[in-house]
C-alpha cells in the first residue's frame, strides 16, 4: 500500500465509522422508544439486560473510536488529533443532553409516574445517542 | 480562519508540490486534519505544529503566526 493509499483508506474507514455511529444512535433511540413503559424490559432477565448490553457495547465502541479491529498505522490515522477532539466535543454534547434529559424526566414525574428503569433508559439514550450523532456529524463533514 | 491564528500551511504545502494526503502521511494524521488546519477550522497542538514544520522543512513560525 502506498503512502497516499493508507491515508485514503483511513478516510474511507472514517466515513464508514461515521455512518455506523449514526445508525447506532438511531437504533438506540428506537429501542428506547419501543421498550418504554413495557415492564418486561426493566425486569431482571434477558429483555431487561438487553439495554445494558446495548448501551455498554456502544459506549465501549464510542470510547475507543470504533477501531477495535484496527491496529497500527490505520488505528493511528483514524484516531488522530482531530478525531480525538471531535470525540471530546461529542462527549460534551452527550453530557449536556443527558443532563437536559434528566431535568426533563424530573419535571415530567410531577405529572406522570415513570419507572426508574424507563427514566434511566431515556437519560442514557439521550446522552449516548447525542454523543454518537455529534461524533458522526463531525467526522463526516 | 480561527481568530488570532494565521497559517500559511496551504501555500507552503503547494510550494513543495505536496498533496494534502502526502503531507498527512508524513506527519501521521488524516487528510481531513490537514484540510481543517489549512482552513483554520482546527488549531493543531504544539506537537502537530512542530511535526508539520519538520515535514515542510521550515520553522513553525513560518507556518503559524499570531494575527494582530
Amino acid at each position: 500500500m502506498t503512502c497516499d493509499a493508507s491515508v485514503e483508506a483511513a478516510e474511507r474507514a472514517s466515513r464508514g465509522r461515521a455512518i455506523i455511529m449514526a445508525i447506532a444512535a438511531v437504533v438506540l433511540l428506537i429501542n428506547a422508544v419501543i421498550q418504554m413503559g413495557d415492564p418486561d424490559y426493566v425486569r431482571p432477565g434477558v429483555r431487561g439486560g438487553s439495554w445494558v448490553v446495548l448501551v455498554g457495547l456502544w459506549m465501549f465502541i464510542f470510547a475507543n473510536g470504533g477501531g477495535l479491529r484496527l491496529r497500527g498505522r490505520m488505528r493511528e490515522l483514524l484516531n488522530d488529533e482531530l478525531s480525538l477532539r471531535n470525540r471530546a466535543r461529542a462527549v460534551t454534547a452527550g453530557f449536556y443532553m443527558a443532563l437536559a434529559a434528566a431535568l426533563a424526566v424530573y419535571l415530567v414525574t410531577w405529572r406522570v409516574e415513570i419507572v426508574a428503569g424507563d427514566a434511566i433508559k431515556l437519560i442514557s439514550a439521550a446522552g449516548l445517542a447525542t454523543a454518537l450523532f455529534v461524533y458522526a456529524w463531525l467526522e463526516w463533514r | 480562519m480561527a481568530e488570532g491564528l494565521g497559517n500559511r500551511l496551504r501555500d507552503l504545502r503547494a510550494e513543495r508540490d505536496l498533496t494534502q494526503a502526502a503531507l498527512a502521511e508524513m506527519v501521521g494524521v488524516s487528510r481531513k486534519t490537514i484540510n481543517t488546519v489549512e482552513n483554520g477550522v482546527f488549531i493543531p497542538s504544539t506537537l502537530l505544529a512542530l511535526r508539520l514544520a519538520r515535514a515542510l522543512g521550515c520553522p513553525v513560525e513560518t507556518i503559524f503566526s499570531l494575527e494582530d
